[in-house]
C-alpha cells in the first residue's frame, strides 16, 4: 500500500479543477491524457490533503482515547478503593489536629482573605504559585462526632505531617468507619492487653469472640425469628382467605380462626424464647468494648447519646494499624474488603458493606429474561425466516422488529409498568392472592415484570442475530436433507438449528450484556434501592418473582446520586461500576470467543 | 418449501422390508411443531408491536371529552320560589341535596328524587334574607333583614352506622341502593357500609362588629388558613371588611371570636353607577371587587400603606350584560360572564409600564372560554380542578375547563337558574327557572388535555404571559397542573444536538481513518474496542457525568471548552508541519506509527491546552468567565467572537480554496516539496490568525450594536448542564454512529477504490471523492440511528442535566427531557390519573420519534446495500 502511494504522488493531478475530474461517474482517458502535458513539476500537497488525514486520525485517536481513559479511570478507582492507606496525622499551625486517610488533593485559589492572615513566608510562596495553593481532603471518619466523613485541609495551614504507629482504620456496623488511636479491649471494663504491644493481638482474639456474637444474634434474628413471623402472617392469611372463601362467620373460618389463634400462641413462646435466648448474648456481647480515641483525645462512643462508653467489639467489622501492618496484612485487609463487597449486605444506605443482593439481583433478572427470551425469539425468528411467506409485508415486519432494537429503553419500562404490572399483574393477585388485597403481590413492581420487560427489549437482538445465523445455512443442506426424506421441522431441528447455534447464542449473549446493563426501565418495573428479601428463600414456593430486588446498575445511580454523603458512596460506586463493567464485557468476550469457536467448528459444513 | 413425505420412498431390492411411509409421529411433530412456530411467531412479533398499541390505547383518553351519564330530573320547587331561591347544591355522594330560599328556609331533599326529608329556618321567623354569600364547602353567610349579619355552616355530615343501629329497612340494602330515612338518606357502600348523610346546620349569633345599620345588599364570605373574611355591602352603601379570628383558650375550652372591622367609603367616582349587583373578597383579604351590571368592576386594594383605596376600574363586558361574576378555584382568576353568552377569565397581574392603576397591579383578559349562542344566565365552578360549569338562557348547559380553554361536554337542558358541579367532580346538579332538578353523572377524567395545552403556550394563573410550562404536581387541590411537552421536547432536542455536534464529528472522521488510512493489523481491535463501548451501561456515564465530569469541567470550563477548539487547529497544524518531514521520512511513519503518533498528540494537546485557559480568561473574559457568563462583567465581544469564529475560519477557508490555493500553485511554479510545504504551513499559520482577527472584528462590530449572546446562548453556569451531558451522551452515540458509519464506508467494493488509485488519485481524493459520495446514504442512517440512541437515552441525562424543565438556549444551564421525565414522575404518578397518561404521551412521542428515525435509517441503508450489490 505504502509503495503504491509513493508512486502516485508523481502523477499527482497538478490543479483542484483537474482532480474534481476523477470523480467515479467522469474519470476518463481524455482527461488523464490531458493532464499529462502539463505535468505537475512541484509536488502537490493539497492532493494528498495529509493534514486532513491527521485531523480523521485524530477523530479516531480521540474515541480511543476515550475509552481508554475511561476505562483505566473505573478501572483505577474501583481497584484501589478497598486498598488500606495509611493514615496520617496532620499537626496544623493552629495546634488542633486531623488524622485520618488522604482521599485526595487539588488546586485552588487563595482568598485574600486567608492570605492577609498568613505568614510571610506562606504569603511569598503562595505569591510564587500565581496565587494558587493546594488543599487536601482527609477522609477522617468518626461521622458520629465530627457530622462529617472528610475535612478539607488546606496545604498552608499544616505544620507537621507524620504517620502514628497507632492510629487505628476501624471499619464500623453504623456511622461509617472510626479513625483513632485504639486503645486495650477491656473486658467489664478491665483492660485484657497487658501492654501497648499486646493491643493488637488481644484486639483479634476479642474480636473473634465478639464477631461470633454477632453472628449468632443476626441469625437469630433473621432467619428463625424472621422463620416465626413468616409462619404468623401466614395463619393471619389462611384466616383471611377462610373468611372470603367460605364468609364471614362460617364455620370453616371459624375453624381456620381456631387453629391460627392456637398456633399464634405456639408461635409466641417460641418468639418469646429466641427473645430470652438474644437478650442473653447481647448480655455477654455487652462485656466486651474496646476504647478508641480520635486525635484529639474524645472517646469514640458505642453511639452518640451516650458519650463516655466505649465501643463494643461486636460493633466493629474489621480492623487495622494502617501504618504497622505489613504488605502481607494490606493484602488480606484488602482481599477481606473484596469479599465482604461481593458476599455481604448492604449497610449504611448501601454506601458500605457488600452488594451481594444487587449481584443475585442482576443475574436472577438475567437469567429469567435469558429464559423468556431465547425461546422467543428463536421462534419468532424461525416464523420469519422458514414459514411466513416472504413478501414485502414480512419485508415490513422485518424492519419493525430491526428498529424496536433502538426504541429508548424507557418507552419499554413506561409499557411493563402499565402492561404488566398494573393491568396482568393486578388481574393475576384478584384471582389468585385476594386474601392479601389491597397489599399488592403481583399487581407492583416485580423481578418477573422487570425480566419480561427487558426480554421484550431485547427480543429484537436475538430475532435478527438468529434469523441472520438461520439464512447462513446453505441451502444445499437443507435440500440434502429433505432428500433424504425428512420433514421439515426434522431439517429444522438436526440440519438448521446446530448449524445456526453458533449466531443464536451470540445474539443471546449480546442481549444478555444489554439486559443487564439497562438501568431505566427497572426503574419503573421493581428495582428498588434496599430489598428487604431476597427474591429466593427456603420458604415455598423457594423463588418468589413477584419481589422487588436491587440491581447493580441502579446501586450506581442511587448510591452516587441520591445518598447524603456521595463523597462517602463514591468508592462504593466506582468498585460497583467495575464489577457492572466487568460482568458486561464478560458477556461480550464470551459473545465474540464463542462465535468464533463455533464458526470455526461448523465451517467444514459447507459444500 | 414442500414436500411430500407420503409418497412412498422408490428403492431398488431392499435386502429385507424397509418401511416405506413415513411414522405418523414424524408427520404429527412436524405438523404440531409449524403450528407452534406460526402461532408463537406471530404472537411474538404481535406482541412487540403491541407496546404500541397499548401505549396509544392508554393515552388517547387524555384527549376524550367528558361524558355526562345517567341524568335524573325531577320537579324541585314551584315557579314562583326559583325567583326566591338563593342556592341549591347536592352533597359530595349526590344522596342528599339542600336549597336555600330568600324567606329564611333551608330545604333538604333525597337528591335522587327531590323528596323533602327536612327542613331548618336559618333566621328567626319574623326576619329573612336580605343578601347571601356562600364559599368553599360548607361556608355561608347570610345578611339579615334585621340588618345584622350571621355567619355559620350549612351542608352534610356523613358518618357510617354500624348496622346494629341501623333502621330495619337499610339492612336489606344491596351495594349500591340507598333509603330515604327524614333528615337524611342512608346507602350501602360498594365495600358493603352503610353510610349516612345528614343535614348540618349552624349558624352562629350575628357578627358583632359590624354596627347595626341598613340591611345588607351583598356578601362575601372567605375562611382562609387562619382567618375569616366577611365584606359586606349595604343598602345604604356602606361597604365594610370584617377580619373575624377565632380562638380558643387552651384552659376553659371557651372559643373567643375577635372581629376587626375596616370601613370602605364608597368613591364617588362610582356613584353614577348605580348599586353593583356582584361583590368578591379574596381571602386573603387583599381585594374587594364590586361589580354593576353593565360590566364595571371596581377593584379595591385593602391593605395598601394608605389604607383600603379604589384601585383600578375595568370593563369586563363591553356592550354586554354582567350575568354573573365569581371566583375561579383557587381565587387567582376572576370569571365574567354575560349576556351574549361569553365568559372569560381575569386575572390580577402586575401592570406592565404606562398602566393606570394605584397599586401597580391590573386585570387583564387571560382567556375568553368557547362563546355560547345564548346568555349564560349561571355559573358554577369545581372544587377540585379548574373545571367550570355554565347554564345558558337557550337551554344549554356546558362544562369549560379554565387553563385548556376546552368545551369539555354540553347538554341540552332548560335555562338554568343554579348549576353546580358536585364536590367529588363526578357530577352536576342544577335547577332551571320552572324549578326543575336535574342530577347527572359526570366523567370528566382529563380537563386539562387538549393538543393546544400540550403543545401551545397556555396562560396560567399568575403568569405574566402565555408560557410553556412543565410542572406537573403540587401539594394543593386548587394547583394548576402546568403540562406542556414543549419544554420537555426542547430539552430533548438541545441534549441530543450538544451530544450530536460533538460525537458526530469525532465519529465519522474516526470512521472515514479506520476504513481508509488506518493500518490494518489495528482495525480490528480497534473497531472491536470502539463497539464495545456501545454495550457500556449508561447508568456508568451518567455517573462519570455528574460526579466525576461536572464537577471537574466546573472548576476550569474555559480550559475545556480551548481544548475543543484547540484539538482541531493544533492537529491540522501538526499536519502541516508534518509535510516538511523529507519524503522518506514521511513515507517511512506514515503506516503504523501514525496511529501512535497521532495518540501521542491528542495526548499531549489535551494535556497542554488547558493552560491556555488561564491566559484566554485574563485576555479575552476580563479574568472570570464565570462572572462573564453571570453578565457581571466585560462586554459582548468574546461571546460573539467565540461563535463567530468557525464561520470566520469556515469562510477563510473557502476564500483560500476558490482564489488563493491555485494561485500559489501557479506562483510557485516549479518550487520543491519541501518550499511548498513552508508556504502551506505559512498559508495556514496566517489564516489561523486571521480568522480569528476577523472573528473579532465581528465580535467588535455586533458587540457595538448591541448583540449581546448573554443570556441566551451563553448564560449563568450551572453545574449540571448541557455542555456536561452533550459530551457524556457522545460516549453512547460515538460507537454507533462509528460502527454503521464504518461499515458503509468499508462495504464500497474495492474495486471502486482500485479503479482511482489506478487513475493516479491519491488515498485522499480516492477517500473523499469516491468512497465517502457512495457510502453517503450509509453514513446518513449512522446519524440517525445515533440521533434514536441520543432521543431516547435516559440514565446519563437524568444524573447528568439537572432535570430543570426550562426553555433556555444557554449550553451552561440544565435542562429536563421526555426520557428522564419519565423516570423521575412515573414512579409516583397514580395510575389512570392525568399525568400517568401524559407520561405514557411522552412515551409514545418518544417510541414514534425513534421509530420513525430508524426506520428511515434502515430504509435507506438497505437502498443502499442494494447500490453497492450493483457496483
Amino acid at each position: 500500500m505504502v509503495k503504491v502511494e509513493a508512486r502516485l504522488v508523481l502523477r499527482a493531478p497538478e490543479s483542484e479543477a483537474e482532480a474534481v475530474v476523477l470523480a467515479p461517474h467522469s474519470v476518463d482517458a481524455t482527461s488523464v491524457s490531458a493532464s499529462r502535458q502539463k505535468r505537475p513539476r512541484n509536488a502537490n500537497l493539497a492532493a494528498r490533503g495529509d493534514p486532513y488525514v491527521w485531523l480523521t486520525g485524530c477523530g479516531l485517536a480521540v474515541a480511543a482515547l476515550m475509552i481508554a481513559g475511561l476505562l483505566l479511570l473505573v478501572f483505577y478507582n474501583g481497584v484501589s478503593t478497598f486498598w488500606p492507606k495509611r493514615i496520617v496525622e496532620l499537626t496544623l499551625t493552629d495546634g488542633s489536629k486531623v488524622l485520618g486517610e488522604l482521599s485526595r488533593w487539588e488546586r485552588y485559589k487563595v482568598t485574600p482573605e486567608e492570605l492577609n492572615g498568613l505568614g510571610a513566608a506562606a504569603q511569598k510562596r503562595i505569591a510564587a504559585a500565581g496565587g494558587w495553593s493546594r488543599r487536601y481532603l482527609v477522609r477522617t471518619g468518626n461521622f458520629d462526632l465530627y457530622g462529617d466523613d472528610f475535612k478539607w485541609v488546606e496545604e498552608w495551614k499544616v505544620a507537621r505531617q507524620t504517620y502514628p504507629g497507632d492510629a487505628w482504620m476501624v471499619e464500623r456496623t453504623e456511622w461509617g468507619p472510626a479513625i483513632g488511636y485504639l486503645r486495650s479491649p477491656a473486658r467489664d471494663g478491665v483492660a485484657m492487653a497487658r501492654g501497648a504491644e499486646d493491643v493488637g493481638r488481644v484486639f483479634s482474639e476479642a474480636h473473634r469472640l465478639a464477631a461470633g456474637y454477632y453472628m449468632r444474634i443476626r441469625e437469630l434474628q433473621q432467619s428463625d425469628m424472621g422463620e416465626v413471623n413468616y409462619r404468623m402472617e401466614s395463619a393471619r392469611l389462611r384466616v383471611r382467605k377462610a373468611a372470603r372463601e367460605h364468609g364471614e362467620g362460617s364455620a370453616e373460618h371459624r375453624a381456620a380462626a381456631a387453629r391460627a389463634a392456637a398456633e399464634e400462641l405456639q408461635l409466641e413462646a417460641e418468639y418469646r424464647r429466641l427473645d430470652a435466648e438474644i437478650q442473653r448474648l447481647r448480655a455477654e456481647d455487652e462485656r466486651l468494648r474496646a476504647p478508641i480515641y480520635d486525635a484529639t483525645g474524645r472517646l469514640i462512643p458505642e453511639r452518640p447519646s451516650s458519650p463516655d462508653t466505649p465501643m463494643l467489639v461486636s460493633q466493629i467489622i474489621r480492623a487495622y494499624p494502617a501504618n504497622q501492618s505489613s504488605l502481607f496484612q494490606r493484602i488480606r485487609t484488602y482481599v477481606a474488603r473484596w469479599a465482604e463487597f461481593l458476599a455481604a449486605e448492604p449497610r449504611e444506605a448501601n454506601t458500605e458493606g457488600g452488594v451481594m443482593p444487587a449481584i443475585f439481583g442482576t443475574v436472577l433478572m438475567t437469567l429469567i429474561m435469558s429464559v423468556v427470551v431465547a425461546p422467543f425469539g428463536v421462534i419468532a425468528a424461525l416464523y420469519l425466516r422458514e414459514y411466513a411467506r416472504q413478501g414485502p409485508l414480512v419485508s415490513a415486519v422485518r424492519i419493525a422488529v430491526n428498529n424496536l432494537a433502538g426504541v429508548p429503553s424507557i418507552v419499554f419500562g413506561v409499557f411493563g409498568l402499565g402492561f404488566f404490572c398494573y393491568l396482568v399483574g393486578a388481574r393475576i393477585d384478584s384471582l389468585f392472592y385476594p386474601e392479601k388485597l389491597p397489599a399488592p403481590t403481583y399487581g407492583t413492581g416485580g423481578i418477573l415484570w422487570a425480566s419480561l420487560t427487558l426480554a421484550l427489549l431485547t427480543v429484537p437482538v436475538v430475532i435478527v442475530a438468529t434469523e441472520e445465523a438461520v439464512a447462513a445455512v446453505p441451502r444445499s443442506m437443507r435440500e440434502g436433507s429433505y432428500a433424504c426424506g425428512a420433514s421439515k421441522w426434522q431439517t429444522i431441528w438436526r440440519i438448521v438449528l446446530p448449524r445456526a447455534t453458533p449466531g443464536i447464542m451470540t445474539g443471546l449473549i449480546l442481549a444478555m450484556a444489554r439486559g443487564a446493563g439497562e438501568v431505566a426501565p427497572l426503574m419503573l418495573t421493581g428495582v428498588v434501592k434496599l430489598a428487604p428479601q431476597l427474591p429466593f428463600d427456603s420458604h415455598f414456593p423457594f423463588f418468589h418473582l413477584e419481589r422487588s430486588f436491587m440491581h447493580l446498575g441502579f446501586h450506581i445511580y442511587d448510591v452516587g446520586f441520591q445518598s447524603r454523603n456521595s463523597e462517602a458512596g463514591k468508592a462504593m460506586v466506582f468498585t460497583t461500576t467495575l464489577l457492572l463493567i466487568a460482568l458486561i464485557a464478560v458477556l461480550n468476550f464470551a459473545a465474540i470467543r464463542l462465535r468464533a469457536r463455533l464458526k470455526r467448528k461448523y465451517r467444514p459444513a459447507h459444500f | 418449501m414442500p414436500i411430500e413425505p407420503r409418497i412412498p420412498v422408490e428403492s431398488g431390492t431392499p435386502p429385507k422390508r424397509r418401511q416405506r411411509v413415513t411414522s405418523p409421529r414424524v408427520l404429527w411433530v412436524d405438523r404440531t411443531m409449524s403450528a407452534a412456530i406460526e402461532l408463537g411467531g406471530v404472537a411474538v412479533i404481535a406482541a412487540v408491536m403491541g407496546i404500541m398499541v397499548y401505549l396509544v390505547t392508554v393515552v388517547t383518553p387524555l384527549f376524550r371529552a367528558a361524558r355526562i351519564t345517567g341524568s335524573v330530573s325531577y320537579g324541585l320547587i314551584t315557579k314562583e320560589e326559583v325567583q326566591r331561591l338563593l342556592f341549591a347544591e347536592v352533597d359530595e355522594y349526590q344522596s342528599l341535596g339542600v336549597y336555600v330560599l330568600r324567606s329564611g328556609d333551608a330545604v333538604f331533599f333525597g337528591a335522587g328524587s327531590g323528596h323533602v326529608l327536612d327542613r331548618r329556618r336559618l333566621v328567626p321567623d319574623s326576619e329573612s334574607i336580605t343578601a347571601f354569600s356562600r364559599s368553599g364547602a360548607q361556608q355561608l353567610a347570610i345578611g339579615l333583614t334585621d340588618g345584622t349579619v350571621r355567619v355559620g355552616r350549612l351542608g352534610f355530615d356523613t358518618s357510617f352506622v354500624p348496622e346494629a343501629e341501623a333502621p330495619r329497612a337499610a339492612v336489606s340494602l344491596r351495594p349500591g341502593e340507598r333509603l330515604e330515612a327524614p333528615p337524611g338518606v342512608i346507602e350501602r357502600t360498594s365495600t358493603g357500609e352503610l353510610r349516612r348523610v345528614w343535614p348540618k346546620v349552624e349558624i352562629e349569633p350575628p357578627v358583632e362588629a359590624a354596627p347595626p345599620g341598613a340591611p345588607a345588599e351583598l356578601l362575601d364570605y372567605r375562611a382562609g388558613d387562619d382567618e375569616e373574611r366577611l365584606a359586606v355591602f349595604r343598602q345604604d352603601g356602606d361597604i365594610h371588611v370584617d377580619a373575624i379570628s377565632r380562638r380558643e383558650n387552651m384552659l376553659t375550652g371557651e372559643a373567643a371570636t375577635e372581629v376587626v372591622s375596616t370601613s370602605i367609603p364608597f368613591p364617588e367616582a362610582l356613584k353614577p353607577l348605580g348599586r353593583p349587583s356582584f361583590m368578591l373578597l379574596a381571602s386573603a383579604g387583599d381585594q374587594l371587587y364590586l361589580a354593576w351590571k353593565d360590566g364595571v368592576v371596581a377593584r379595591f386594594a385593602l391593605q395598601g400603606t394608605s389604607g383600603p383605596q379604589l384601585a383600578e376600574r375595568a370593563d369586563l363586558t363591553p356592550a354586554a350584560t354582567l350575568n354573573d361574576f365569581i371566583f375561579s378555584n383557587g381565587e387567582q382568576s376572576l370569571l365574567a360572564s354575560d349576556s351574549e353568552g361569553r365568559a372569560n377569565a381575569w386575572f390580577r397581574l402586575p401592570a406592565g409600564a404606562g398602566a393606570q392603576t394605584a397599586d401597580g397591579f391590573a386585570l387583564v383578559l387571560a382567556h375568553r372560554l368557547p362563546k355560547l349562542a345564548a346568555a349564560i344566565t349561571a355559573l358554577g365552578i369545581s372544587g377540585r380542578d379548574k373545571t367550570i360549569i355554565a347554564g345558558a338562557a337557550d337551554g344549554e348547559v356546558v362544562l369549560y375547563y379554565l387553563t385548556s380553554e376546552r368545551l369539555l361536554a354540553r347538554l341540552n337542558w332548560a335555562p338554568a337558574a343554579t348549576v353546580q358541579i358536585t364536590p367529588k367532580g363526578d357530577g352536576i346538579f342544577a335547577v332551571d327557572h320552572d324549578g326543575r332538578a336535574l342530577l347527572a353523572g359526570l366523567s370528566n377524567p382529563h380537563p386539562q388535555t387538549t393538543l393546544g395545552s400540550i403543545f401551545r403556550k397556555v396562560w396560567y394563573e399568575g403568569y405574566p404571559a402565555p408560557a410553556y410550562t412543565w410542572q406537573s404536581s403540587s401539594a394543593t387541590d386548587d394547583f394548576e397542573p402546568k403540562l406542556s411537552l414543549i419544554p420537555l421536547i426542547f430539552g430533548t432536542l438541545k441534549a441530543t444536538l450538544h451530544s450530536m455536534l460533538f460525537a458526530v464529528p469525532i465519529a465519522l472522521l474516526a470512521a472515514i481513518y479506520t476504513s481508509e488510512f488506518l493500518d490494518r493489523r489495528y482495525r480490528a481491535p480497534l473497531k472491536s474496542a470502539i463497539e464495545m463501548m456501545a454495550s457500556l451501561p449508561s447508568v456508568v456515564l451518567g455517573f462519570m457525568a455528574a460526579l466525576v465530569l461536572a464537577p471537574v469541567v466546573e472548576k476550569s470550563v474555559l480550559a475545556v471548552l480551548v481544548v475543543f477548539a484547540v484539538l482541531p487547529t493544533a492537529v491540522l497544524a501538526f499536519g502541516y508541519a508534518w509535510q516538511l518531514l523529507p519524503q522518506r521520512a514521511a513515507l517511512i511513519m506514515s503506516g503504523r506509527p501514525q496511529m501512535g503518533i497521532l495518540l501521542l498528540l491528542v495526548l499531549c494537546i489535551a494535556i497542554a491546552a488547558p493552560r491556555l485557559g488561564g491566559p484566554i480568561e485574563h485576555l479575552m473574559f476580563a479574568g472570570d468567565f464565570k462572572a462573564w457568563l453571570d453578565g457581571r462583567i466585560g462586554d459582548a465581544t468574546p461571546g460573539i467572537t467565540v461563535l463567530a469564529w468557525p464561520l470566520a475560519a469556515g469562510a477563510l477557508l473557502l476564500l483560500d480554496r476558490r482564489l488563493i490555493s491555485g494561485a500559489l500553485q501557479r506562483r510557485l511554479g516549479s518550487a520543491s516539496r519541501s518550499t511548498v510545504a513552508a508556504v502551506d504551513l505559512l498559508k495556514y499559520a496566517v489564516l489561523i490568525v486571521f480568522s480569528v482577527a476577523l472573528a473579532w472584528a465581528i465580535g467588535a462590530a455586533l458587540g457595538r450594536l448591541g448583540i449581546d449572546p448573554r443570556p441566551h446562548v451563553f448564560g449563568t453556569y450551572v453545574q449540571r448542564n448541557a455542555l456536561v451531558t452533550g459530551f457524556v451522551m457522545g460516549f453512547a452515540v460515538i460507537p454507533i454512529i462509528y460502527t454503521i458509519a464504518e461499515d458503509s464506508l468499508s462495504a464500497v467494493p474495492e474495486s471502486l477504490r482500485s479503479a482511482s488509485l489506478g487513475c493516479g488519485a491519491t488515498q485522499w481524493q480516492t477517500a473523499t471523492r469516491v468512497v465517502l459520495p457512495v457510502a453517503i446514504p450509509g453514513i446518513f442512517s449512522a446519524l440517525m440511528v445515533g440521533l434514536g440512541r441520543a432521543v431516547g437515552e435516559t440514565m446519563i441525562v437524568l444524573m447528568a442535566a439537572g432535570n430543570t424543565a426550562v426553555l433556555d438556549l444557554n449550553i451552561f444551564s440544565g435542562l429536563r427531557t421526555l426520557s428522564a421525565n419519565i423516570a423521575v414522575e412515573l414512579p409516583e404518578a397514580v395510575k389512570d390519573g392525568t399525568l400517568y397518561r401524559m407520561l405514557f404521551l411522552s412515551a409514545l412521542t418518544l417510541f414514534a420519534l425513534t421509530f420513525v428515525v430508524n426506520t428511515i435509517a434502515e430504509i435507506v441503508r438497505q437502498r443502499f446495500r442494494w447500490r453497492t450489490h450493483q457496483l
